[in-house]
């Protein structure tokens, strides 16, 4: 399906775009009455600078950081692998699950989970895998995929979870989030109990202690690394901090930034498997780091786009994705950090690319100022155009760059459009343009062109 | 405005709650008037030097409600068991946060993670001294845990109940730890 049919279905569907245009209304207003606390304490640019300032520092030097990373983690007993593709991560996940006889898994929320397709490989592996967040749990039993990071099933309403709750669990649910809630809760309890294996993502990865950091409302993460006896956790090479102190700016922004909360319910860090005379906590520990597409940004000027905390701040900010939701992308990454990341990691999906206006309201509102559609419009500079466009911005380029060829076309133009201006307003544009200006007025050629009034109006001025 | 004061409301702002008591006797008194109220029946604890001196264990069994101290010749297996079917987990704390609400446990021997998690109705025993002003001094005393090798295990930061927004962004409480906090504060040991 191409990006335009993509679009075009999801505008069509208009309770699922009521429901994201609510969402993230909400989320925004939060965070905005957030940041001006912040900034009336005269702390937000400070903050955010500090932010940026630790992500950058651990991402200069991702060499250092991984090994001190790596040496903390097997000092705690666990162990840490990478991956340098998404297949190569599924495949070491199975690896372990295999060697450990692990097949009842239970999942916390993870981006990256999502990147490596984690759950579809575990269940054609013959696996339970399952997913915990509410959100995410919801999601899995339709089969959709998430259409926002911090809110993957926020495009369904309370009527769709209670059918789809009816269907897939044979029982009769009344539509409210609150009794919606307790049966995800009953049915997750027993799975959490009686899983071999937790599998989370990362929103840090802690090279002073080798601390993987978990974010969470729901306590699903707290699960996941307490009850089963096999511990993986999945996380891009990008999610490493230097030290507990460079923690204190992204924790402080993170959940006023991606909710509006003071501080999330849950932060949890697992540093190493179950100490001795614990009686709970992991007896195996894998942290699996993924590289996929992202080294090759290290010390480049798209280094930025890593220090990204997916707080989702820049979708709820985002006009398109205000209109198309997650799912008009079409990719794991929504909004303008999935425009500015997706290609950088593949280049296949350069389309992405057209979905952004460039306004910049996503660079604004970025907790770690990440220059998202400065990115953006650096890659569509790098994106190769095709023989037909490059010829006539050339041709376009020769016309205008001279007074006399400049004056003869803009004539020409008026004379050729003039059969199809009504009030002002051309009512045809040729080939591509056409498409171009099915949602926008294209203003016919003036009567009297600048050139023309300017001199008139040198002749009224000096007589 | 106290610590205490700007802890309460913060907790309260999240929808839990919290007290502040003289001594290790009226803490006990407390917690077993929270066990009573809520008709709990079974309970797990920490094995925690605080809660030790709060008399809990005998005036819980002598208020009917069955008590499991955690400590580490417990088999692992039962205190799963229990705290999975506890109606109340009462733990320690090992540092608070006025401005945020929040609480750090930090998981060991007799400390088990479970106990705060599985249980609906979680209720944390600290020293009043504990409780530290804003989110740096929170930073402050982790960075200096974490250079003295003692973040090990778990590090759990709850701040109140559990909660979920994920259908239509209503917030809804009890998703997956507990539906209620409660946190006694105690000023003399």
């Amino acid at each position: 399906m191409s990006v335009r049919e993509r679009i075009r279905r999801e505008l069509a569907q208009e309770s699922k775009r009521a429901a994201i245009a609510q969402a993230t209304r909400g989320s925004y207003l939060a965070k905005l009455d957030q940041w001006r606390r912040l900034a009336e304490a005269g702390r937000l640019t400070a903050l955010r600078d500090w932010a940026r300032d630790v992500r950058d520092e651990a991402l200069n030097d991702h060499a250092g950081q991984l090994a001190k990373f790596t040496r903390a983690v097997a000092a705690g007993g666990g162990q840490v692998h990478l991956a340098a593709t998404a297949e190569a991560a599924v495949q070491q996940v199975l690896a372990i699950l295999q060697n450990a006889g692990a097949r009842r898994v239970v999942k916390a929320k993870s981006m990256v989970t999502e990147e490596i397709g984690l759950v579809h490989a575990l269940e054609a592996a013959g696996l339970e895998a399952l997913e915990t967040d509410l959100g995410e749990y919801i999601i899995q039993l339709a089969g959709e995929m998430p259409s926002h990071i911090t809110g993957p099933a926020l495009h369904l309403t309370r009527h769709d979870v209670a059918a789809l709750f009816s269907a897939r669990l044979g029982e009769t649910v009344e539509p409210e989030p609150q009794a919606l809630a307790a049966v995800a809760r009953r049915v997750l309890r027993a799975k959490f109990l009686a899983a071999d294996a937790g599998i989370t993502g990362a929103n840090f990865l802690v090279a002073e202690t080798g601390s993987v950091v978990l974010v969470t409302n729901e306590g699903n993460a707290d699960l996941t690394t307490a009850l089963p006896r096999v511990m993986i956790t999945i996380a891009g090479l990008e999610k490493l901090v230097p030290t507990w102190a460079a923690l204190e700016p992204l924790l402080t922004l993170l959940p006023r930034t991606a909710t509006g909360q003071n501080m999330t319910t849950y932060v949890t860090a697992i540093a190493g498997t179950r100490q001795p005379g614990e009686a709970d906590g992991p007896e195996e520990l894998h942290v699996v780091v993924l590289d996929a597409g992202r080294a090759k940004l290290l010390g480049t000027p798209q280094q930025d786009v890593l220090r990204c905390i997916r707080c989702g701040s820049c979708l709820d900010a985002c006009p398109v994705f205000r209109q198309v939701g997650g799912h008009g992308y079409g990719t794991v990454y929504s909004g303008p950090i999935g425009v500015a990341l997706t290609p950088l990691l593949n280049p296949d999906s350069s389309g992405l690319l057209d979905l952004c206006s460039l306004c910049g309201a996503c660079t604004e509102g970025c907790p770690v100022h990440v220059p998202l559609h400065h990115l953006i419009r650096a890659e569509r500079a790098m994106r190769k155009a095709g023989t037909g466009e490059r010829l006539l911005m050339r041709l376009w380029a020769w016309a205008w760059s001279d007074p006399a060829r400049y004056r003869f076309t803009s004539r020409l133009l008026r004379l050729v459009t003039r059969p199809f201006v009504r009030a002002g307003h051309l009512t045809w544009l040729p080939g591509p343009l056409g498409e171009w200006g099915r949602g926008r007025d294209f203003p016919a050629p003036a009567a009297k062109p600048l050139h023309e009034r300017w001199r008139d109006l040198d002749r009224e001025v000096e007589p | 405005m106290t610590d205490f004061a700007i802890f309460q409301s913060a907790l309260v702002a999240v929808g839990g709650a919290a007290i502040h008591v003289p001594g290790p006797a009226e803490a006990g008194a407390a917690v077993l008037a929270a066990l009573r109220e809520r008709g709990v029946t079974e309970a797990i604890a920490w094995a925690d030097p605080l809660l030790a001196q709060t008399g809990l264990p005998a005036a819980a069994r002598a208020a009917s409600i069955t008590w499991l101290t955690a400590d580490p010749a417990v088999d692992p297996a039962e205190i799963r068991a229990v705290a999975a079917r506890a109606g109340a987990g009462i733990t320690g704390a090992d540092l608070a946060v006025a401005e945020t609400g929040t609480l750090a446990l930090l998981s060991g021997p007799g400390r088990p993670r479970s106990v705060n998690l599985l249980p609906p109705l979680h209720v944390a025993v600290l020293p009043l001294e504990r409780l530290l002003a804003a989110t740096p001094d929170l930073f402050r005393e982790l960075s200096r845990l974490a250079q003295a090798g003692r973040l090990r295990g778990a590090l759990h930061l709850v701040t109140g109940p559990s909660r979920s927004a994920d259908i239509e962004d209503v917030v809804i409480r009890k998703m997956h730890g507990p539906g209620e906090l409660l946190v006694v504060l105690v000023e003399r040991l």
